[in-house]
């Protein structure tokens, strides 16, 4: 699993900005930090689906999304992802907060890239165990998907339990840095691209 | 005969799973199984008779989430859905006379800081549940699948608090034996036992096979009988059904192999009746291993044990007894001093950090668990806290996230009576005084009869002897000759005659004597010699730090001076460098290059010959303006701005402690509320700003994250603050930013609020009501020169 800097600047907000050594360096001991404390976790699972028009059937539920039902298009199987770095993440941060912002800020934007890169190395091993191919991911808070969906879709995977993740009375991750995610499945027999 | 006379006697079996049989019988995934004791009670009470029939001992109630977060909008109350389940388990169990356990499961939110559930509210949804369970006819609690040393406190202090029947408990660590925060079985088995358990252990999560691998490290800590609940394999989701793969004989050959040491099993996810019959079968006849008190002492934090013993460092700076800038921090409520404060003592090998909040014009009740709270957030080392008020000590005791060690009882009536009770109720470790009404005892002797006497009382409220270390006192070696001798005497006697752990606060020999370190670093390593278990210093004096290292090299503790030689080979070295490096930075230069000690060093040389006013206004400021620019010109990014800002920081923090000593008020050049709005638990865009703000020599109240509207609106009022500065990051949490500045609208309206966060725009803050949107950090801080100007 590798961190790549312009991933890391484009969470710090200057994509594709020249850091120089300083700022590099920076990203090199944060991400080593970061490395060495955090427990990722994750938990999946795969239902059938059916696209309705704008909304979208998966686990007993009826989603009424229409962008989600654009993202699955073709798909009659989609898997849920729930996965997270643990709350070693948050501390790390909190701590660095005080009288080390420049590394706090440095350290959230790791911790940014660190999820979504082991999240596409869980989609792979769910694609490979699978044998299929994937379309990308797609969470509540996107497009039409309201955040409401982050609790129920939680609960479909029983994650509260199986990898400590919880959401917010406002509707956050907590752990913050975590992923909840709906990928369909292009089965390699249906014919669908 | 009852339960709490069988645990520990007889191997006991806990029933199997409940909702992976539910899902069995048609309960959909993510449907709640709970509600299925009044929609569904004959499929309950089915399952309940199942595992009673099959032999098991005891049933938990399928309660697991019958809280009132996850009932929320199901039109039923945790009473009734408790009362059912506990209603249908016992039916089920009139026929075997199993016992009944009331099951408690996490609250599915996650405690702040992490999370936005605050610890008293989680204490109360606990309570909503026990005080059902109990009144329904419960005959013990099981608090389950924890993982979260806070939520467990929160839980078990609930059953205290709600009933008096035994409590169990059993987490849910990871393979690599650590809770979600980061807590490790030692740390478990500690808080856990402290508040009273009658058994522990863990369930869930795991497999036998992967369970069989934490097992010895609970066997070696804990002192009361131990539970082991695993679900049958790890399970696997495939199409919407979970899968677990230990077949009933496997399960049943693992849980005898298990029952040789532990005093109870029992089954959970993907277990059933079969598996616990198999069980019941294959565990006939045996007796449980006798439950042997463990000696360790420990006490911890919510991510890090500590064990009592061989010279543990607890840090003792975080106190305002002779130091004016603590008192001026306290004084402001200027909370990011004691953190700093806290993590550099850290970061100079403390493992404990005292804490002490006395002032006589200080509201200790309300600060000190204020402190605790706040301290928790940016350190996992744990605490000692530190205090004389008994409200105080109650207040910190109870939201403290681990397990405590409390400073300090004394041989006094008045202390033994208030102090006991407060560290048996919340499982402290604790600072025992060795003077009592007739004052400190003169001789060695009568030093050790006063300890002999508190630990006495100590276990006649049932605290072991295992968790009180006993200080023995230094009184200054300046006022007495024999001083140090006495106390060294009475530490010897108390090691070797009562073979209780040894404090001491070591600081104290020299004072009102030259060259302190000297005589400190002298009596810490007699002290040791004696056996000091664990030293109240000050890790930042190298001189007694250096002393612990060449004590344990000579000592052996340090086998082939290992440490030793890591600590002070080539030591010398990097100071050369240091020293020999280019011209010393001017204080501009510093700061725009965000070199933090060369800051500091250029502050320090320019107040020998100028007024401190004119080093901030003059080349502090300058230099932050220089550094904003560039950053609004993107040739400096958000990082170096910070490192900058810090680097300022530095520089202020010589001024102020230049200030302090001299007594003189600082000027700042106003006073500014920030909050992340409520229901918001992302805070790192307001600390960003809170970090230049402060550096610009802004005075910030930080009221943090997750704010009510309410008390931005009353710290506005009371603190008379100029400015306000709201973030909020989610959709979600700007209705509460909308809310909080109608508030403050109409109650403070003179007071310009300004506002930003990721899906802010200046439309958006328009439209709420804000007098400004700003789209970076630098922003707020012009905005602040405006208002402020």
């Amino acid at each position: 699993m590798k961190i790549l800097e312009k991933d890391v600047l484009r969470y710090l907000g200057c994509p594709g900005a020249q850091p120089g050594e300083g700022l590099s360096g920076l990203i090199r001991q944060m991400t080593a930090e970061l490395e060495a404390c955090v427990t990722p976790k994750y938990v999946y699972g795969i239902w059938d689906c059916r696209i309705a028009g704008a909304a979208v059937s998966l686990g007993g539920m009826m989603i009424e999304s229409s962008s989600l039902a654009v993202h699955l298009a073709g798909c009659r199987r989609a898997a849920l992802l729930a996965a997270t770095l643990g709350a070693a993440a948050d501390s790390l941060i909190r701590r660095y907060s005080v009288g080390n912002m420049e590394k706090a800020v440095v350290l959230d934007a790791v911790s940014a890239a660190m999820i979504e890169a082991f999240c596409d190395q869980y989609q792979q091993e769910i694609a490979k165990k699978e044998n299929a191919a994937l379309t990308g991911r797609f969470s509540p808070g996107y497009g039409d998907l309201g955040i409401a969906w982050q609790q129920k879709l939680l609960r479909l995977l029983d994650g509260g339990r199986r990898i400590g993740l919880t959401i917010t009375g406002g509707g956050m991750l907590a752990p913050a840095k975590s992923v909840i995610a709906v990928m369909g499945i292009f089965s390699e027999f249906s014919g669908d691209i | 005969m009852n339960l709490k006379e069988l645990l520990g006697k007889e191997l006991l079996i806990f029933d199997g799973g409940m909702g992976t049989m539910l899902q069995d019988r048609g309960l959909a995934a993510g449907e709640l199984p709970e509600l299925w004791n009044i929609t569904r009670r004959d499929v309950v009470l089915d399952i309940h008779r199942a595992y009673a029939r099959a032999g098991c001992h005891i049933l938990k109630t399928n309660t697991f989430g019958a809280n009132r977060l996850k009932l929320a909008d199901t039109g039923f109350t945790p009473g009734q859905i408790v009362a059912a389940g506990v209603s249908a388990a016992k039916e089920a169990a009139g026929e075997t006379g199993a016992f009944i356990a009331l099951d408690i499961g996490p609250t599915g939110r996650l405690l702040a800081p992490f999370g936005d559930l605050e610890f008293e509210a989680a204490v109360d949804i606990f309570a909503e549940m026990i005080t059902a369970g109990a009144a329904a006819g419960a005959g013990c609690v099981l608090i389950e699948t924890m993982n979260d040393t806070y939520e467990i406190k929160a839980a078990m202090l609930a059953a205290k608090e709600c009933c008096d029947l035994p409590v169990m408990v059993t987490f849910t660590p990871d393979a690599s034996g650590r809770l979600i925060t980061g807590g490790d079985i030692p740390a478990a088995v500690c808080l856990i036992e402290g508040l009273g358990a009658a058994a522990l252990g863990l369930n869930c999560g795991a497999g036998p096979e992967q369970m069989k691998a934490l097992l010895p490290e609970l066997l070696k800590y804990s002192s009361v009988p131990v539970i082991i609940s695993p679900n049958a394999g790890i399970p696997e989701l495939v199409n919407g059904k979970t899968a677990f793969h230990v077949t009933p004989a496997e399960f049943a050959a693992q849980m005898a192999a298990f029952a040789a040491d532990v005093h109870i099993i029992g089954g959970c996810c993907g277990t059933t009746p079969a598996h616990i019959a198999a069980a019941v079968k294959t565990c006939r006849g045996i007796t449980p291993v006798p439950v042997t008190q463990k000696a360790y002492t420990f006490v911890s934090s919510y991510g890090k044990t500590v064990e009592i013993g061989g010279g543990v460092i607890i840090g003792e700076r975080i106190n305002p007894t002779g130091k004016p800038r603590m008192k001026q921090a306290l004084r402001d409520n200027d909370m990011e001093y004691l953190y700093k404060e806290a993590l550099a003592q850290v970061g100079h090998s403390a493992d404990i950090l005292d804490v002490n909040a006395g002032l006589p014009e200080i509201d200790e009740a309300e600060l000190l668990p204020r402190a605790v709270r706040g301290l928790q957030c940016v350190t996992d080392a744990p605490l000692q806290i530190d205090t004389a008020d008994p409200a105080a000590a109650e207040r910190a005791l109870r939201c403290y996230n681990g397990k405590p060690l409390f400073n300090s009882v004394s041989g006094k009536r008045e202390s033994l009576e208030k102090i006991l009770p407060l560290v048996k109720k919340y499982g402290a470790a604790m600072v025992a005084l060795t003077l009592d009404d007739d004052g400190i005892p003169a001789t060695a002797g009568e030093r050790v009869a006063v300890a002999e006497k508190i630990i006495a009382a100590a276990a006649a409220y049932g605290i072991p002897q295992k968790d009180i270390l006993i200080d023995t006192l230094t009184l200054p070696v300046s006022t007495g000759a024999d001083n140090a001798r006495v106390t060294l005497d009475a530490m010897e006697q108390v090691r070797d005659r009562l073979g209780v752990h040894t404090v001491l606060g070591v600081s104290n020999i020299s004072f009102g004597l030259p060259e302190r370190e000297r005589l400190n670093a002298a009596f810490y390593t007699l002290a040791l010699r004696a056996g000091l278990s664990a030293g109240i210093i000050n890790p930042l004096s190298a001189a007694i730090t250096d002393a612990l290292y060449t004590y344990r090299a000579l000592s052996g503790a340090d086998g082939n001076c290992g440490a030793y030689i890591r600590r002070f080979s080539g030591s010398a070295a990097p100071a050369r460098e240091v020293s020999g490096s280019a011209e010393p930075a001017t204080l501009y230069d510093a700061i725009l290059t965000g070199m933090r000690e060369q800051a500091g060093r250029a502050a320090r040389d320019l107040l020998e010959t100028m007024p401190p006013m004119a080093v901030i206004n003059d080349h502090l400021i300058p230099a932050l303006d220089k550094a904003g620019q560039d950053f609004e010109n993107r040739a400096l990014f958000l990082p170096q701005l910070l490192m900058s800002a810090e680097a300022a920081g530095q520089a202020f923090e010589v001024i102020k402690r230049q200030l302090a000593e001299q007594g003189e008020p600082r000027e700042k050049r106003g006073r500014i509320v920030l909050a992340t709005v409520k229901g918001d638990i992302h805070d790192i865009g307001k600390n960003i700003v809170k970090t230049l703000l402060e550096n610009y020599n802004f005075q910030v109240i930080d009221l943090g994250k997750n704010v009510e509207p309410e008390l931005v609106v009353e710290t506005v009022l009371k603190e008379r603050a100029g400015l306000v500065g709201l973030s909020a990051l989610m959709t979600t949490t700007v209705v509460e930013m909308e809310k909080t500045v109608r508030l403050l609208k109409e109650k403070a309206p003179g007071c310009p609020v300004m506002v930003g966060g990721a899906v802010l725009t200046p439309e958006y803050a328009r439209r709420i009501g804000a007098d400004f949107y700003s789209k970076d950090a630098m922003g707020g801080v012009r905005f602040a020169e405006r208002v402020f100007s």
